[in-house]
């Protein structure tokens, strides 16, 4: 019995390593920070607003939240966002030079195929779809069709709806049969909902 | 350079895909050829070529726009698509329209495309 005690609450504390995933400026390391910081005191990465600033996979282990009663300790991955093109030229706009932008693009290209490759290793995952943008696209689509087929689950974040221009009801709409939270990573609004739904599913 | 639109069958796309021979296509999106298959690939399939154009993008291909249309009537019970990959050059941009009765893909030509005396 106590054996079986002891296994139950080894399971119940199991690891979860949990992928945050998304396009480009949906606002994952925004999310990861706001995770991070307010249940370990640091964040994952730096938001600067320059399309691909996340270009490697960030972790941050051993992470307990208690939610709805039950201790969860997660590993906190942070992932590059996905795209299917990257041109060095946009990089520019936000001041780097052609050198810097090339070296920062080659450096996104190996990030996407990072995060692609993380799909295959985490435990649990949130998709982070900027609500202020339509949600229907291919590297969403491609994303969750990913995950569903890998039997990973995840819930859907709607960021950024202290904005005005947020739609999450489109979100909702597009992904109807899907979990969707309509959150605000920089505010923190629903983030707590968000992982309520999320230890639901682990 | 020949700009253009090309149809591949699925079942050509997936072997080569599958194979990781994918060499061939994206010379043709190097090239300035858009290329349309008749279907939709799996989300798997879709990872695989996104991770097979990151390995390619250079300072004229930037990679491309994925697009998955779907087309009137069935095939049995399944819905018709169509999915078109829109090559992004330095010098030339595939667009796709979605119209009212029909799908467009615009090229989209920058300025530099034509050197001085070409007319």
């Amino acid at each position: 019995m106590k054996f079986l005690q002891k296994l139950l609450k080894k399971t119940q504390q199991r690891n979860v390593r949990l992928g945050i995933f998304g396009e480009v400026g949906a606002g994952k390391t925004t999310l990861a920070n706001y995770i991070t910081r307010k249940y370990l005191g640091k964040i994952v990465g730096d938001v600067t607003g320059i399309p691909h600033e996340t270009r490697k996979i960030n972790e941050i282990e051993n992470m307990t939240l208690r939610i709805n009663g039950k201790e969860i300790n997660f590993t906190i991955v942070d992932t590059p966002g996905l795209a299917t093109y990257i041109d060095y030229r946009e990089f520019q706009n936000y001041g780097l030079s052609e050198e810097e932008a090339i070296k920062r693009a080659k450096e996104a290209t190996m990030g996407v195929i990072e995060a692609i490759k993380e799909l295959d290793n985490v435990d649990a995952a949130i998709v982070v779809i900027d609500s202020t943008r339509l949600p229907f696209n291919q590297v969403n689509m491609m994303l969750i069709g990913t995950l569903e087929l890998k039997k990973i689950p995840f819930v859907i974040a709607a960021n950024k709806i202290d904005r005005l221009d947020a739609r999450p009801h489109i979100v909702k709409e597009t992904f109807s049969k899907k979990t969707v939270i309509p959150i605000s990573a920089l505010t923190g609004e629903n983030v707590e909902t968000l992982l309520e739904e999320l230890a639901k599913l682990i | 350079m020949y700009i253009g639109v090309e149809y591949l069958s699925i079942s050509l796309f997936r072997k080569l895909l599958s194979e990781g021979s994918l060499e061939q296509i994206i010379c043709k999106f190097k090239s300035g050829h858009a290329i349309v298959i008749e279907g939709s690939l799996s989300p798997i399939e879709k990872s695989m070529l996104v991770e097979e154009i990151m390995k390619n993008i250079d300072v004229n291909f930037f990679g491309i726009e994925l697009f998955e249309l779907t087309l009137p009537g069935k095939i049995g019970r399944r819905k018709r698509l169509l999915t078109i990959m829109a090559p992004k050059l330095r010098l030339v941009n595939f667009r796709v329209y979605e119209g009212r009765e029909n799908y467009g893909i615009i090229c989209e030509l920058k300025t530099s495309f034509f050197p001085e005396g070409a007319f």
